[in-house]
């Protein structure tokens, strides 16, 4: 597979190296971009929580401001006909005012928050709901100003519709105390008003109406009256039915306000509770996203130096087995070699330089082999040529008639002794040879200068001495 | 192997980067659809749904009504197959309450959808009153198929004032509708003093508001003009204050169920004995009719003219076929045009690209509707004014002779049409 793969065995020792250390570097790069990505990943996930966890933030501020409005909105409509109007307001519709317009501020931030910066937590929400949980602070604001106007129409002092009605009443009471029988039925409408302004039936204004019509009627009718009388009741009785018919109108709206305010807090609270939930979703989500993604950085960091110590116990395999054994097996087999061995070979177990050395280095121990084996027959057949090359000389020089010639050791002792010499200095071969020359040829007081002359010879080779005589040059060993 | 590896590196990513360069070239060059809508464009993708909001009434005694309102459109759907451009229609149904406030909020729901193109409603004129002022600066448009009230869209000849750019609707401005009633009352019945009760809201408003001013154009005298309020159930004093206002008759277009209220307790008060009643449209209903029974017995109710003809029959035989039951009001016919009238105009201004999304400009859609004109409907001839009144108003006196024969006896036992009042 390795070789199907790779082919390695053919691969240069190079061409091993730079796959090696690509290997080695992809491994490196793997680990190095995991870790990035995930850095980069983690770092995204983090801004994500970061602006649910604002957005949250800001919805629960919302939430609370639109919750505190809301409170101190119906706290105006409970207390205001108790404390006054002026003090309702200022207590109650004022603040409530404030926080609405902070709350006005924080929908147009959640605004800005979800849909201008790229606010990748927005993915996950209904953006129709988002849409109305943000319309809905202003509209809150605008139909809690239109309530608060209409109350103030309703409830102002002086001039508010019930103070004026209040005033036109109590002139009519003034104009009819002289008319008991008018009086009787007039206490009653006002008793019906009464109830009205306890109950809100419009069925009981309506019958104060019928009565205040009757009275209108009666003094129409009667002719007993005094003409002041005549022209002031049914005046003010108009005025006070203008009024009564204002205020029934005024409290239509303030009741469809009320109703408004019922049918938008019963629009907006699954919303923002739900926006609240899916952004802390979103926010858990990431979270989640970002623990699955240190998880998945550590299983391929893991994985990485796993594979990584894998792959380089693999090189180091690959290198010891195609590189370290390869040259070490050539050391061996050189030294093997330089100890004689001349028949260590080495196998090739590569196509690389180093089982190039191998044939080589095989080619060149097999031709030093065959050339040392050469050189000593060549030695044994010159030494046999030599042998009998110096069987010639010995017989040459023996046999020479008038040159007397003498062989010495290193002991200055005759090894050779030819014949002439025999016949010249009178001892035979066999006296002579072993005797130590200065010895057997020259009297006691010459041999130690003899003895030297010849040392001197003998260590320093073949000399050229200066003619005593006028002899030519001669060579003495 | 390196050589070759960074050989084959070097030629792999200038490949890879040509096939990028490539491919993002062939998006570059693809012409994207540019909205140059003034009010905006909504793009939907292929095969995505084309979402259409509906505000109508749903509950309480109005939700007949309501319930006719998505039937028609639910009809007018069916003839297309549930789908515009080949984009299934999604419908977001929001219920107003028959209140202005419910009609806000409802809207507001709505509106909070940016990919909502437009808006099939209202059911009653006062949720109408606030809901298309949502709509309208939304950029949204809205029809109706069963608001009548003038203030919506025009009053002699001029913008009303709760008139909104892109509001339309196919049932009659009931403007002289008022105007028919009191002609018949004054000329035909002789009646001189009348009484009017209305429950605030515009449309019972400018129903009083028009019978006043014809009743007094023709010389008669509004004795009484007063108003109740929604869900009250006491009526005997206000009923006392017509008795003691002398009118000769009490003209009350209200709603269910202070409308049934009124006439029952009518009924139980002797002088009511001379003194006749009179109500409009939104009585005119089955529901209303089995729930007062013969109470109602002699009663005139002022109303649009019914649509006849075998458009109407085919209608009203797939409603039968589809709902079971026999309509109950016979508006759920200006419904199914108000829908086919919206269906056409978006298909009409709907940009379709290869892909088959759709692109609909919302200031398109205003305008073509605008535009429209001879558009068959079941109801007549349908041609949008530039105050959004998309239907020729005809309006028919009906009485009740008898209450066995329900809804179909009283429609057909028409006593006086604004035809006649035209021709006088």
């Amino acid at each position: 597979m390795k070789k199907n793969i790779f082919r390695w065995g053919s691969r240069s020792v190079n061409q091993k190296f730079g796959l090696i250390f690509s290997l080695l570097l992809a491994l490196v790069l793997l680990i190095g971009i995991t870790s990035y990505a995930s850095f980069l990943y983690i770092s995204k996930m983090g801004e994500k929580i970061s602006q649910s966890n604002n957005i949250v933030q800001l919805v629960l501020d919302m939430d609370r401001g639109m919750e505190r409005a809301r409170r101190l909105h119906s706290d105006f409509f409970i207390h205001y006909q108790r404390i006054g109007l002026q003090k309702a307001h200022e207590r109650y519709a004022q603040p409530s005012v404030r926080e609405i317009a902070q709350v006005v501020t924080m929908s147009n931030k959640l605004k800005r928050l979800l849909f201008d910066e790229n606010n990748t937590s927005l993915d996950d929400i209904e953006r129709a709901e988002v849409n109305l949980y943000l319309a809905s602070a202003k509209r809150f604001a605008e139909t809690s100003i239109e309530a608060v106007e209409l109350i103030s129409r309703r409830s102002a002092p002086i001039r508010g519709l019930e103070s004026q009605l209040a005033g036109a009443s109590l002139n009519t009471q003034k104009l009819l105390q002289n008319h008991p029988q008018l009086l009787s039925t007039f206490l009653e409408a006002k008793s019906l008003y009464q109830d009205y302004l306890v109950h809100r039936k419009r069925h009981q204004m309506q019958g104060a109406l019928n009565l205040l019509h009757e009275i209108e009627m009666t003094v129409e009718r009667n002719t007993a009256l005094p003409s002041e009388s005549k022209d002031a009741i049914p005046k003010n009785i108009t005025e006070m039915e203008g009024l009564i018919s204002d205020l029934l109108e005024t409290d239509l709206a303030i009741s469809a306000k009320l109703n408004d305010f019922s049918i938008q807090a019963w629009a907006i609270a699954p919303i923002s509770k739900s926006l609240a939930r899916q952004t802390r979703e979103g926010s858990i989500k990431a979270e989640q996203q970002i623990k699955k993604a240190y998880l998945i950085t550590n299983y391929i960091i893991v994985c990485s130096i796993v594979l990584a110590i894998i792959a380089v116990l693999y090189i180091a395999r690959l290198v010891n087995t195609n590189i370290t054994r390869n040259v070490l097996a050539l050391t061996k087999a050189a030294t093997a070699f330089s100890d004689g061995n001349l028949d260590v070979r080495v196998a090739r177990k590569s196509d690389d330089e180093l089982g190039l050395l191998a044939s080589s280095f095989n080619d060149m121990a097999a031709r030093l082999a065959d050339l040392i084996d050469n050189l000593e027959a060549k030695v044994a057949l010159r030494t046999r040529e030599l042998s009998l090359s110096e069987e010639r000389f010995r017989k040459l020089v023996n046999e020479l008639p008038q040159i007397a010639v003498q062989g010495l050791n290193e002991n200055l002792e005759i090894i050779y002794w030819n014949q002439t010499s025999s016949s010249l200095f009178g001892f035979t071969e066999q006296e002579a040879m072993g005797s130590r020359y200065e010895e057997l040829l020259f009297q006691e007081q010459r041999r130690t200068d003899i003895r030297k002359t010849l040392r001197d010879c003998l260590s320093q080779g073949v000399q050229e001495r200066k003619p005593r005589t006028g002899r030519r040059h001669s060579r003495q060993y | 192997m390196p050589k070759r590896l960074i050989h084959s590196c070097f030629t792999f990513i200038p490949v890879l980067l040509a096939v990028l360069l490539f491919t993002s070239c062939q998006h570059a060059e693809k012409a994207e659809f540019t909205c140059t809508d003034t009010l905006g464009c909504v793009s939907i993708a292929p095969g995505k749904d084309l979402q259409l909001g509906v505000l109508q009434a749903l509950s309480g005694g109005v939700a007949p009504l309501g319930q006719a309102q998505l039937r028609g459109f639910e009809l007018a759907l069916e003839e297309k197959q549930g789908k515009i451009l080949g984009h299934p229609i999604k419908l977001q149904i929001e219920d107003t309450g028959c209140t202005a406030e419910g009609g806000a909020n409802a809207a507001l729901k709505i509106i909070a959808e940016p990919q909502t193109v437009a808006i099939f409603g209202t059911t009653c004129s006062g949720a109408a009153a606030t809901a298309s002022k949502a709509m309208s600066a939304a950029g949204l448009t809205m029809i109706s198929g069963n608001n009548s009230a003038p203030f919506l869209t025009s009053i002699a000849g001029r913008a009303a004032p709760d008139w909104q750019s892109g509001y339309f609707r196919t049932s009659s401005n009931e403007e002289r509708a008022g105007h028919v009633a009191a002609e018949y009352a004054y000329k035909k019945l002789g009646i001189r003093s009348a009484a009017v009760i209305n429950d605030g809201d515009i449309y019972t408003r400018g129903l009083t508001e028009s019978f006043k001013m014809g009743f007094e154009k023709l010389g008669g005298s509004i004795v009484l003009y007063t108003a109740i309020n929604k869900g009250d159930l006491e009526m005997r004093p206000v009923l006392q204050a017509v008795i003691d206002s002398g009118a000769d008759l009490l003209f009350f277009p209200l709603f269910q169920p202070e409308g049934n209220i009124i006439l029952k307790q009518a009924r139980i008060m002797e002088e009511f004995d001379d003194i006749l009643l009179m109500s409009d449209g939104a009585l005119i209903q089955e529901s209303f009719l089995s729930d007062v029974g013969d109470l109602a017995q002699g009663m005139y109710f002022i109303g649009p003219a019914k649509p006849a003809g075998s458009a109407v029959d085919d209608v009203a035989e797939r409603y039968l076929a589809k709902y079971q039951e026999a309509p109950t009001v016979s508006y759920y016919l200006s419904g199914y045009d108000a829908a086919g009238l919206l269906l056409c105009a978006i298909e009409d201004i709907a940009v379709q690209e290869d892909d088959g999304s759709l692109h609909i400009g919302r200031q398109a859609l205003r305008d073509r509707l605008y535009s429209l004109t001879g558009f068959a409907g079941v109801t007549g001839s349908l041609s949008c004014n530039q105050f959004g009144d998309c239907a020729e108003p005809a309006f028919n006196v009906l009485r009740l002779d008898d209450p066995n024969s329900g809804l179909k006896g009283l429609e057909r036992n028409i006593v006086y049409s604004s035809n006649h009042s035209q021709q006088q």
